[in-house]
């Protein structure tokens, strides 16, 4: 008999390690418990071998049987008596209490000896075990003379249905969710001493199919009895946890009133065409003589009231009511609903949210700008026979028309601004406080669409793999906030400071919600500000405040004001409305404009430009200039007509830009469905 | 934790960073690079064994190589891994410093 317990051994091979550990031992494989502690590896030419080690001791099953084989010697028993002892220690275990499961049924077996451990038994899942009429839910020991119940918990089938509203509860959605039952039964098991009763699926159950009469009857549960469509509650039915949720039942959308206007019956008899000479005249009322009808009041329009689909009716927006005033020589008539003429002299009209001022004055008549007449400061229309030199400024609350060259000097009217000859290094502007309230709004639309950006990338690198929010835990996310607008959208902070001045520098006085909303958005996001903003929420919240500052400025904004000039140079061009160069062309200049630019004259060159329309943009002839990249922008809806359109100039349609990469002729750029500029070629302008 | 090991290859000083840059580790960064401003007109950030980045440790990157920019230092960025230029790339940083710093 062997006087180890265990031997390690080393060999070339495991095999070899195994085989000299055995024969120390003096004992088959067979009785042998082998660890192998490392496999041994052939280096390259011997160099690097590693030898095999292992670890082998006698079986446990091997040593009991030692044991027992010293333990009868010692006795000196028959040789049969050894094998029966042998087999019963081997069955030890089967005198324990046993349970099994056969046939469906648990069946329990008490210890064969005295005080042996009896079987214990517990539920699996699916299944009621009740010991005794007891129900058990963990381990339990049960005898024999125990009576064992089991039930099954079967799976009921599902088929629910899901109701979702939408739009004012005008729309009401469904979508079916189903999930098949299941019966259970119990799952044969052998004979153990613990043992978990387990079920298996017997059958599965589909769910009751649904009949669009029990959809409507749902539905009607619901309080919805309007618009409810047959075909697509068959439709629901059909497709059961489909992602989609299916439209059933449609009320009425209410039709909001529309609000009262003033019409305005000089401006409306003459609508041609949009270029020619006489656009001038028509965009402003001229010569009015007493007992013209200036203005009149256009009613507002009752809207048409809604449903909902459980039958509510949904009162539409009221129209709101217009405002007409009047200045100068001018009256109102018929109880305030129209502005009649006084005297002779010349009519403004000036339209602000639903408010519409007209004025009847004479025109400001001035030979030329000079020491003379100083800067012109004006409340009626201005007329400018020669030109207006470096340093001088003219300022009026209606309309300016120079029929010289204007130099170096600063115009800035309420209404329209027309110039015979040449602009260079000037600041135009047109429609006063709304051309400011339209550059205002581009500004406001750049960085609400910069920080929708921001939030989106911010999210991005939280999921990136090499980046760490520990810092952002501890103390918000402003540094996260922070270190975007320190890197990629620095341009950001740019341009709140670019609002800033240019609110600050203006001669008009801002809303005060822009005012508010400019020092709002410059503390938050310029300098440190954004690290101490706790959440990246804040950005979104900032973006709604920018909305509803742009809503409310919509309503600050005319169209009616123009600049048209002929040919211009280092200059700032603003309007409200459209801008028109009819001449030569533009050069490194801006183009601010709440309309249309039109750049059609001869050559019609618009080189070095940075043009920021609200409408559309008809060019003839595009291109950069190696100190001034060209730049020419209009929002989603709007389109880009070029008859040349050259490289390293940029075009930017809604948030998409594009460098133009080759001569084209004859463009057409819109923004295409795919949310891409889109470059047509060969159509006419 | 992060360790910043100098040491100098041609004229150039080269930093290498092990570990994590964060809020917690970016003033040891900073302090490094300073000691070695004044003595080099290169210095090459080798980023093998930088593993992970935090707002904190990335704005405070940005700045450093911002200010050794400013002073005429040319600074080159190497060995970064893909997870921690992930990082720099959403930030815009091959754009902002130049593609040239990063190796």
């Amino acid at each position: 008999m062997p006087a180890y317990e265990f031997v390690t051994s080393e060999g070339n091979t495991v095999e070899e390690a195994v085989g000299k550990a055995l024969k120390t031992l003096n004992i088959t494989e067979g009785q042998a418990k082998i660890e192998v502690i490392s496999e041994g590896k052939s280096g390259f030419l011997g160099v690097g071998n590693k030898s095999a080690k292992v670890k082998v001791s006698l079986s446990e099953d091997a040593l009991a049987e030692q044991e027992l084989t010293g333990l009868l010697g010692n006795l000196d028993l028959e040789h049969e008596n050894v094998e029966q002892l042998k087999n019963e220690h081997q069955e030890l275990d089967r005198q324990l209490g046993m349970a099994e499961v056969s046939n469906g049924r648990v069946v329990i077996t008490d210890p064969k000896i005295e005080g042996g451990a009896r079987a214990v038994i517990r539920p699996g899942s699916h299944i009621k075990l009740l010991v005794n009429d007891q129900e058990v839910t963990g381990p339990v020991s049960v005898s024999a003379g125990d009576i064992i119940r089991v039930e099954m918990i079967n799976d009921k089938p599902v088929a629910r249905l899901l109701l979702s509203f939408g739009d004012r509860k005008t729309e009401a959605y469904l979508t079916l969710a189903t999930k098949a039952g299941a019966k259970y039964r119990l799952t044969d098991q052998p004979l153990a001493n613990e043992l978990i009763v387990l079920a298996e699926v017997a059958e599965t159950i589909e769910p009751d199919r649904l009949t669009p009469e029990a959809v409507e009857t749902f539905l009607h549960q619901n309080q919805i009895v309007q618009g409810i469509a047959r075909n697509a509650i068959a439709e629901v039915l059909a497709n059961p946890n489909s992602s989609e949720r299916t439209l059933v039942a449609l009320g009425k959308k209410p039709v909001d009133g529309v609000n009262a206007t003033v019409s305005c019956p000089p401006l409306e008899k003459k609508k041609e065409d949009i270029i020619d000479d006489d656009y001038f005249g028509r965009r402003k009322v001229r010569a009015v003589t007493p007992g013209d009808v200036i203005a009149v009041k256009v009613p507002g329009i009752v809207g048409e009231s809604g449903v909902t689909v459980t039958g509510e009716i949904i009162e539409p927006r009221e129209p709101e009511p217009c405002e007409l005033i009047v200045r100068g020589d001018c009256v109102l008539e018929a109880d305030g609903e129209r502005a009649v003429a006084d005297a002779n002299g010349h009519a403004l009209l000036d339209t602000v949210g639903g408010r519409t001022i007209v004025t009847v004055g004479p025109i400001h008549e001035v030979k030329e700008v000079n020491q003379i007449s100083g800067d012109i400061k004006a409340n009626t229309d201005v007329d400018i026979a020669r030109n207006v030199p470096e340093g001088y400024k003219v300022e009026t609350d209606g309309s300016i028309e120079v029929h010289g060259f204007v130099t170096k000097a600063d115009l800035k009217a309420g209404a329209s601004v027309l110039i015979h000859k040449r602009v260079f290094g000037s600041t135009i502007v047109a429609g006063g406080l709304a051309a400011l309230n339209a550059s205002i709004m581009s500004m406001l639309l750049e960085i609400r669409q910069l920080l929708a950006t921001v939030s989106a990338v911010a999210g991005q690198l939280q999921a990136a793999p090499g980046f760490k929010t520990s810092d952002l835990q501890a103390k918000g996310d402003g540094p996260l906030i922070q270190l975007l607008l320190d890197s990629k959208f620095q341009t950001l902070p740019e341009k709140i400071l670019q609002l800033c001045d240019t609110v600050r520098n203006s001669d008009y006085t801002v809303l005060e919600e822009v005012s508010k909303l400019k020092n709002l958005l410059s503390k938050n996001l310029c300098g440190d500000g954004p690290s101490s903003l706790n959440k990246l929420e804040s950005l979104g919240l900032l973006n709604r405040a920018i909305e509803q500052v742009c809503n409310l400025l919509t309503g600050h904004m005319r169209k009616i004001d123009f600049i048209k000039v002929r040919h211009v140079q280092d200059s700032s061009i603003l309007s409200s409305g459209d801008v028109f160069v009819d001449g030569q062309g533009i050069y490194g200049s801006t183009i601010a404009a709440g309309g249309d630019v039109s750049i059609s004259g001869h050559p019609g060159l618009a080189r070095g430009v940075r043009v920021v329309s609200n409408g559309n943009v008809w060019i003839k002839e595009l291109q950069s200039d190696p100190a001034n990249q060209t730049f020419v922008k209009v929002k989603k809806s709007g389109r880009i007509f070029v008859e040349h359109l050259h490289p390293d100039t940029i075009i930017g349609i809604g948030k998409e830009t594009l460098k133009v990469d080759r001569v084209y002729h004859k463009v057409n750029a819109y923004l295409g469905t795919e949310g891409k500029i889109t470059i047509e070629e060969e159509i006419s302008c | 934790m992060l360790k910043v090991s100098a040491s100098q290859t041609g004229i150039s000083k080269v930093l290498a960073l092990n570990g994590e840059l964060d809020i917690a580790t970016v003033d040891i960064f900073k302090k490094t690079v300073e000691e070695v401003e004044g003595e080099t007109e290169s210095v090459v950030l080798d980023l093998e064994k930088l593993s992970f980045v935090d707002s904190t440790g990335v704005g405070g990157l940005l700045k450093v190589i911002r200010n050794l920019k400013a002073n005429s230092i040319a600074v080159k960025v190497r060995n970064i891994s893909p997870e921690v230029f992930e990082v720099f790339d959403l930030l815009g940083l091959p754009m902002l410093l130049g593609n040239e710093v990063f190796e």
